[in-house]
């Protein structure tokens, strides 16, 4: 009897197991995503690769295969490792810099390999060429509206240091331009957007760092992912190139749009500037044709600047 | 003893009984003919072949050459047992291929996300990158097989003795001694019949037919080097300078060495690219021109030298050490 009985508990599991895999299987390539987008670029956004805002896709296709289909690619490891695009290969370039090829999707640095991921409706897949040692980078602002709207998926937590000033008025009226329905909370008011939803931290610098979360943007690329950095009296800030030198030190005059990644799956940005006019500037500039490709831009005027800049 | 027990112990004996057949046979047929290092410079140069071409309908090619080869050079029942040995061995690179490939775009099956590894998709041109890999085995096994039954291992080892005495030594006896472990196997497996059920080392006992199995198989060339060894050590090819005798040449060394560089420069070109296909990440698998002429010329190359009948019937490995009385042959 006993001997009946595990055989029968044997056959459930297994059963159960198979099932479990089988749940996840099909037969052809499965149902094609739409709205998929893919951009190449080259060494943190200085060169345009390849932009395709409709991108060739077919079926549940993976992150790698996304990309063979559109452009070719040189992998390694069976198709798991990219190493080259278009014919720009990781190296390691006369400076001794090491340029390897990393992948955003929606504005987030990946955390799981090209060949794990699927791609799914409204996906941005941005891939870059860059020198990954070099800054601690989570997320990015180049593929706005994303990561706030995915596809039909809306979800952002707006949190305003003057929720009824003019700043987080603009800050509200581009994101409803780029399909973001918004409704601003104030900085300590508590957080009603659903969990996990991505943060935009709009205000003062002096205001808004004291949210805890953007703090390492004072401490530099190594820490934040952002080549720029900002001063706690929050009327400096300094730019960096791709090597992380200072190119530029701003007193007053500056607006900052970035975007740092404190947990693994939360993306912050902040809308920030020395004074709310500046901030009410660099709101202006949330549109999707200002952002694209880039990883942080500081605002000067009506002009978006991007960063990292490049070197004196 | 169980059905199941007595099924893989006949297969077991089956695989031992197919080792033990292995070997040389002398023949008249041009390749067995030809001088043994012309003969294996022949399989070696096929084997090259088969290692640079990525054309599936060239590895058939020269697959279907081998196996004419083999039939003309008495090996046609070593490569149907090779055969059967290569199908579930082919079978399981095409699956391992199958799921450890990520590339290509044309996907036949999903397999779920499995963690750890990620999406587990199943497309057509991993598959195929798996059967050429397959195929490229089986060939490489048949050419295996041929050069055993096709190339006389003590006139190898004269043709090689003056450079490499020592690695020479060791590999005819290499050749020489798997079919003696072999028979030595049978002859422990009969013994196993003997032993009362359940008792240490009968039948039942799986264990022990692994020990028999491993202790033939896995420990060839470790023997063959001590024999080597031993055998240098009471003299044999010590400083000894041993008489070399004169072997005749035949029409069929130069044909056989002729079509040796000529595989070997049609590796050559494979390897440059000619016939290339695309396997990832899409299929480009062209039968053009070109392909088809490159599978005309390996088989005309392969196939014309051992078509040939005359001058067969005499092994150009036979020395005499005198001279016939009134020259007769």
């Amino acid at each position: 009897m006993n001997g009946m009985a595990m055989h029968r508990r044997t056959a459930i599991t297994t059963a159960t197991a198979l099932a479990a895999a089988l749940a996840g299987c099909g037969v052809g390539g499965g149902e094609t995503p739409e709205d998929v987008s893919l951009l190449v670029t080259d060494d943190l956004g200085a060169r345009v690769i390849l932009d395709r805002p409709d991108a060739e896709v077919s079926g549940e296709d993976t992150v790698v295969r996304l990309l063979q289909r559109n452009t070719d690619v040189d992998a390694a490891s069976g198709g798991t490792f990219v190493r080259g695009v278009a014919g720009v290969e990781a190296e390691q370039d006369a400076t001794g810099r090491t340029l390897d090829w990393v992948y955003f999707r929606n504005g987030m640095l990946a955390s799981r390999g090209a060949a794990e991921t699927r791609v799914e409706d409204g996906d941005h897949v941005w891939w870059d060429r860059q020198e990954y040692a070099r800054a601690r980078m989570g997320a990015v602002v180049g593929a706005f509206p994303a990561p706030f709207r995915v596809g039909d998926e809306v979800a952002i937590d707006l949190a305003c240091a003057t929720p009824d000033g003019d700043a987080c008025a603009a800050a509200v009226r581009r994101l409803g331009q780029a399909g973001v329905p918004a409704t601003p909370r104030a900085l300590d008011a508590p957080i009603t957007a659903p969990a996990g939803a991505p943060r935009m931290l709009v205000g003062t610098w002096r205001r808004i760092r004291e949210s805890g979360a953007v703090g390492p943007l004072e401490q530099g690329p190594r820490r934040s992912g952002v080549f720029a950095r900002l001063d706690p009296d929050g009327r400096t800030l300094t730019v960096l190139d791709r090597a992380g030198e200072a190119t530029s030190t701003l007193r007053g005059g500056w607006g900052l749009v970035a975007a740092v990644r404190p947990t693994p799956k939360l993306a912050v940005w902040v809308v920030t500037g020395p004074d709310e006019a500046n901030v009410r500037r660099a709101a202006a500039a949330l549109r999707p044709d200002r952002l694209k490709g880039r990883f942080a831009v500081r605002v000067d005027g009506g002009d978006a600047v991007p960063i990292p800049e490049a070197p004196r | 003893m169980t059905t199941t027990t007595a099924s893989t112990s006949r297969a077991t004996d089956r695989l031992l009984d197919g080792v033990a057949r292995l070997g040389h046979r002398p023949g008249g047929d041009p390749l067995r003919t030809a001088r043994p290092a012309l003969a294996a410079l022949w399989c070696l140069a096929v084997a090259v072949v088969a290692l640079a071409a990525g054309h599936p309908l060239v590895l058939a090619t020269v697959g279907a050459c081998v196996l004419v080869a083999g039939a003309r050079a008495g090996a046609t029942a070593l490569h149907r047992r090779v055969l059967l040995l290569a199908v579930p061995l082919a079978l399981l690179v095409v699956v391992i291929n199958a799921l450890v490939v990520r590339e290509g775009l044309t996907v036949l099956l999903r397999l779920g996300t499995v963690p750890g590894l990620g999406a587990l998709d199943v497309t057509l041109e991993a598959v195929v990158v798996g059967a050429i890999l397959a195929l490229r085995l089986v060939v490489l096994l048949l050419v295996g097989a041929l050069f055993v039954v096709a190339v006389d291992p003590d006139g190898l080892l004269r043709a090689l003795r003056p450079r490499w005495p020592h690695a020479a030594l060791t590999a005819a006896l290499a050749l020489r001694i798997v079919p003696v472990l072999a028979r030595d196997g049978l002859r422990m497996s009969e013994a196993r019949r003997t032993r009362p059920p359940g008792a240490p080392g009968s039948m039942e006992d799986r264990g022990a037919r692994l020990v028999v199995l491993r202790s033939v198989l896995g420990s060839t060339f470790d023997r063959s080097a001590d024999l080597a060894t031993t055998l240098e050590l009471r003299g044999h090819g010590l400083g000894v300078r041993t008489v070399r005798a004169r072997v005749r040449r035949s029409r069929h060394d130069r044909r056989i060495a002729g079509a040796a560089l000529a595989l070997v420069a049609t590796a050559a070109a494979f390897v440059a690219g000619v016939a290339d296909v695309g396997l990832t990440p899409r299929l480009d698998v062209p039968v053009d021109a070109t392909v088809i002429g490159a599978c005309g010329l390996i088989a005309a190359v392969m196939i014309a030298p051992l078509l040939s009948r005359r001058g067969v019937g005499v092994a150009s490995s036979t020395v005499r050490a005198t001279p016939p009385v009134g020259g007769a042959a």
